[in-house]
């Protein structure tokens, strides 16, 4: 009889555990883990994203993505640029049609990166959406790496 | 007889009464406790974009429940015209806002009634029952079937409904039944066949149960039900000629592979039997076995494609235990000259066939896991009774020591493999949740594209209100959540 109560009793206690501690404010399923913006878009975050954003962060503004998440160590990056690194097209229109500038300069730099790492995805929404006088050239272009 | 020995008697019927009580409250209560959880997880959810938003808005321009329901009596292919109206009702309660709330809250108020009248079905009653009501705990909140009746809030889950609405009639038939008892069982019949199709369901247990010998159905509530199912085919096919839903509307699992709408009148061409008849036996499987999944074979596929993973293994050894102890009671049954129902579980074994068999022809056009969702909260009605039967046939049974050890590992295993599926759906709705919240970035854009933006113009401070209610629900990223956890619950969502 042990044998066949034991486990879904261990499950039944613990998750009453679990709901007792909800009103200590300890929720261990849901324990949501603080990240910038641009750490929001190397996850492919787009909910977040527009969370953030919506409580007033800036879409532009260049930001620590922690270690392992895109490299091995931390880099400051903008969202856009993080967007890139992971070439997801969705992170990247969820930045521009929030508030994300993509000027001449921005463009360029941000192609000249998907080009550089091979972002074919990402290429194909910045090609769409590339401002006018736009320049293509790479040369003097600095990339996040 | 002595009085002192008639004080005792009486006293004795009294204890029992009370302990008997005792333990019941504790198996609701237990049933209580994993409902409240998953309750709290639903209130983390976003509504499902996809299949809710339009519904929502559609509710927001339709003046009353009565106009939603009686527009919808004339669905082509379908027939959900109290659907329709439930979600004017809620939405109507709040005056369209906070709904993401509201639906979700709901759909958790589903959720601990859908677990406590399994339960109650139950009838736990001592140490033994409280013993195997917690192992029928663990399959009934396990099936990959229940999690299609809770991780999708669409913006209200009619599969939960009517599957919810079965167990009701179940309970009722379990009664001492009565003219109370009757009328609930009527209008459970009549609520979930107007929610859904397979609502129909509810037609079944009541006549499985009566057949059964439950003696809370009686010769009256079996005929009036009859006659309401009858009704129901005279008003949806004679008068409103709804029709039944073709091929053509949805993709559906074959072997390893989900076929498009057009790949499915690529191979069958004109005859689809071959594949009603797979869709028939692959929904009986998939609440038998946990395979195939929505049609696909996803344990071999995932052979084929090295990507085994402990879940694989837990899924399926958890259902091999429990429909093996289940083919094991029946054996045994029939091996005693049982040849008709007498126990609670042998009903219950009759009850379950009964749903599976009807719920499975339902599924034949496609399939997909929630569709079998009433057959799946039955599943654990008989596999309960199987295994009260095998615990109290355990201290007189002839062993060897051997043999012992073996059964105690093989129910702890089972067991076990049971309370991990259970546990494992707090994992999926931690990340369906997820899923959805992205999906609400991507809603104006995608309706902008499909023209729905146009055609929702006056509903726009209402979308936008509930995308922005979605986005501001905090959830999990995967990448913060134990990569064990993915090997070892599923993730099939």
């Amino acid at each position: 009889m042990a044998a066949v109560a034991i486990p879904g009793a261990v499950l039944i206690v613990a998750t009453a555990c679990l709901l007792l501690a909800l009103p200590l404010g300890i929720d261990p399923l849901w324990q949501v883990e603080p990240v910038t913006l641009a750490e929001a878009a190397a996850l492919r975050d787009t909910g977040e994203i527009m969370r953030l954003i919506d409580r007033g962060q800036d879409p532009n503004r260049a930001q620590t993505v922690r270690a392992d998440l895109l490299r091995n160590e931390p880099v400051v990056i903008t969202p856009l640029e993080a967007a890139v690194a992971v070439d997801r097209p969705e992170v990247l229109q969820v930045l521009l049609d929030n508030g994300a500038v993509l000027d001449n300069a921005i463009w360029t730099r941000l192609s000249c990166f998907a080009r550089e790492i091979g972002a074919d995805d990402a290429r194909t929404v910045l090609d769409a959406r590339r401002p006018a006088g736009a320049a293509d050239e790479c040369d003097h272009v600095e990339t996040p790496w | 007889m002595s009085s002192s020995a008639l004080t005792t008697s009486t006293d004795n019927r009294t204890d029992s009464g009370v302990r008997r009580r005792i333990i019941s409250t504790a198996a609701v209560l237990a049933a209580l406790v994993l409902a409240l959880a998953i309750g709290h997880d639903l209130l983390h959810m976003p509504l499902q974009v996809s299949d809710s938003l339009s519904l929502i808005a559609d509710a927001a321009r339709v003046p009353t429940a009565w106009q939603a329901f009686f527009s919808h009596l004339a669905g082509a292919g379908y027939f959900r015209p109290m659907f329709y109206a439930e979600i004017k009702l809620l939405y109507d309660l709040t005056g369209g806002d906070s709904l993401q709330l509201v639906y979700r809250l709901f759909h958790a108020l589903l959720i601990v009634a859908y677990l406590v009248l399994f339960v109650r079905a139950l009838q736990v009653r001592d140490a033994l029952t409280l013993a195997a009501g917690a192992f029928a705990l663990t399959v009934f909140v396990g099936m990959h079937t229940f999690l299609g009746g809770v991780k999708e809030i669409y913006p209200t889950n009619h599969f939960l409904q009517v599957a919810l609405l079965a167990l009701l009639a179940l309970n009722l038939a379990q009664s001492r039944g009565g003219l109370l008892v009757d009328l609930g069982l009527l209008v459970s019949f009549t609520v979930a066949s107007l929610i859904l199709e397979s609502g129909l369901l509810v037609w079944v247990v009541i006549a499985a149960a009566w057949m059964a010998g439950m003696p809370g159905v009686s010769k009256r509530a079996v005929i009036g039900a009859t006659l309401l199912l009858a009704g129901y085919f005279v008003v949806r096919f004679g008068i409103y000629s709804t029709g039944l839903p073709t091929v053509e509307e949805r993709s559906t699992g074959y072997l390893l592979e989900t076929l498009s709408q057009a790949q499915i009148r690529e191979r069958f061409g004109d005859n689809l039997w071959p594949l009603y008849g797979y869709n028939f036996l692959s929904s009986i499987s998939s609440v038998l076995f946990s395979e195939p999944r929505s049609g696909v074979w996803r344990f071999v596929r995932s052979i084929r494609g090295d990507q085994l993973a402990p879940r694989h293994f837990i899924w399926l050894g958890a259902s091999l235990f429990s429909t093996g102890l289940l083919v094991a009671y029946v054996t045994s049954r029939l091996r005693a000259g049982v040849r008709r129902p007498v126990t609670l579980a042998d009903r219950h074994v009759v009850v379950f066939a009964a749903v599976l068999v009807a719920n499975a022809a339902m599924s034949y056009v496609y399939t997909k896991d929630e569709i079998m969702g009433t057959a799946g909260a039955f599943y654990g009605l008989p596999v309960y009774g199987a295994m009260v039967y095998f615990l109290r046939r355990w201290p007189a049974s002839p062993r060897t020591w051997q043999a012992t050890a073996f059964l105690v590992v093989l129910y702890m295993a089972g067991s076990g493999a049971w309370a991990v599926r259970a546990a494992g759906v707090h994992h999926v709705l931690r990340s369906e949740a997820f899923l959805q919240r992205n999906d609400w970035t991507q809603m104006e854009r995608q309706w902008r594209e499909n023209g729905n933006w146009e055609h929702y113009a006056d509903q726009q401070p209402l979308v936008r209100r509930l995308r922005d209610e979605a986005v501001a629900t905090p959830v999990v990223n995967p990448r913060f959540v134990p990569g064990w956890a993915e090997r070892v619950f599923d993730i099939y969502y």
